[in-house]
């Protein structure tokens, strides 16, 4: 019987404000490169997470991984610092970075890939607003990559 | 024109019951492991298919949206209003997960499904759970 290979995905939410602003431009370029993100006072977003892992459900569970442990790692290392926090301001993992979505999916993947034990990340969603989506994911030529260094 | 392939995808939504429960081991462990979801409980699922292939150049279709919505409400409506751990025959040896649930349908639709390949099965236990086959191997 073949291993099937099936990819799970879990839901998370966490609203925060931050301010896209970099020490690197001007007041004016800043306003000119990040638009109204760039707003002195800050803003704020409902964020949602998408978390995929991926693997062989274990033949007794039939689960690529227990739910329960990657709701805990989440919750830990992403939901707990960063819920109703200014990211910019208060959370570490933002020093010297731009809360930008294409910044926060990178983020969250080197932060879980880790952390995770037994079971693939496959990908990182993040919905800033209803109307647009950040995707990280490793390419699998990359992965490939990866094992080939390891043989 | 040139022959080129696209995909469909429906949706179809069953309500139904079920546990985890691993029979080897105690209560105790199965409630350690699984927490409230050894309790029998029920799900809204929603299922989304995707299957892809040749546009037929006579039809522009790679096959009829009417058939496959039929065939996709054989295989799932006998699990709708059911205790899926102990009345549905497949469920007796693995327990009734999105994943599974997900190769399951994946299996039984690429039997009945023959003018085009099955490419995705994805089963939403809820807005905040889903699990995806594609075919792949482990």
């Amino acid at each position: 019987m073949i291993q099937k290979f099936v990819y799970l995905t879990r839901v998370y939410y966490f609203s925060a404000a931050h301010r896209l602003h970099s020490p690197k431009f001007s007041e004016e370029e800043n306003r000119r490169i990040f638009g109204n993100c760039s707003n002195f006072k800050g803003h704020g977003h409902n964020y949602i997470l998408e978390v995929t892992v991926s693997g062989v459900p274990n033949s007794l569970t039939g689960m690529v991984c227990f739910y329960r442990d990657l709701d805990k790692i989440v919750e830990e290392k992403i939901i707990v610092p960063w819920d109703h926090r200014h990211l910019d301001e208060e959370v570490e993992d933002f020093k010297g970075k731009l809360s930008t979505g294409e910044v926060i999916v990178r983020l969250v993947w080197d932060k879980l890939c880790i952390c995770l034990e037994g079971v693939k990340l496959s990908k990182i969603k993040l919905w800033e607003t209803s109307t647009s989506f950040f995707e990280y994911q490793e390419s699998a030529s990359k992965t490939m990559l990866k094992l080939d260094n390891l043989i | 024109m040139k022959i080129y392939s696209a995909s469909i995808s429906c949706r179809i939504e069953f309500s139904a019951s079920h546990y985890y429960r691993v029979s080897g081991w105690s209560e105790e462990e199965n409630e350690r492991r699984f927490g409230k979801d050894s309790r029998h409980h029920g799900h809204n699922y929603r299922v989304e298919i995707m299957i892809q292939g040749k546009v037929n150049p006579e039809t522009g279709m790679v096959m009829n949206v009417r058939d496959l919505k039929k065939t996709i409400k054989e295989v799932v409506e006998p699990l709708d209003h059911k205790n899926l751990n102990e009345e549905v025959p497949y469920f007796r040896t693995c327990l009734p997960t999105p994943e599974n649930l997900a190769c399951y349908f994946f299996e039984v639709l690429s039997l009945k499904i023959q003018s085009a390949r099955m490419a995705s099965v994805r089963v939403y236990e809820t807005e905040s759970l889903w699990a995806e086959y594609r075919g792949e191997a482990g």
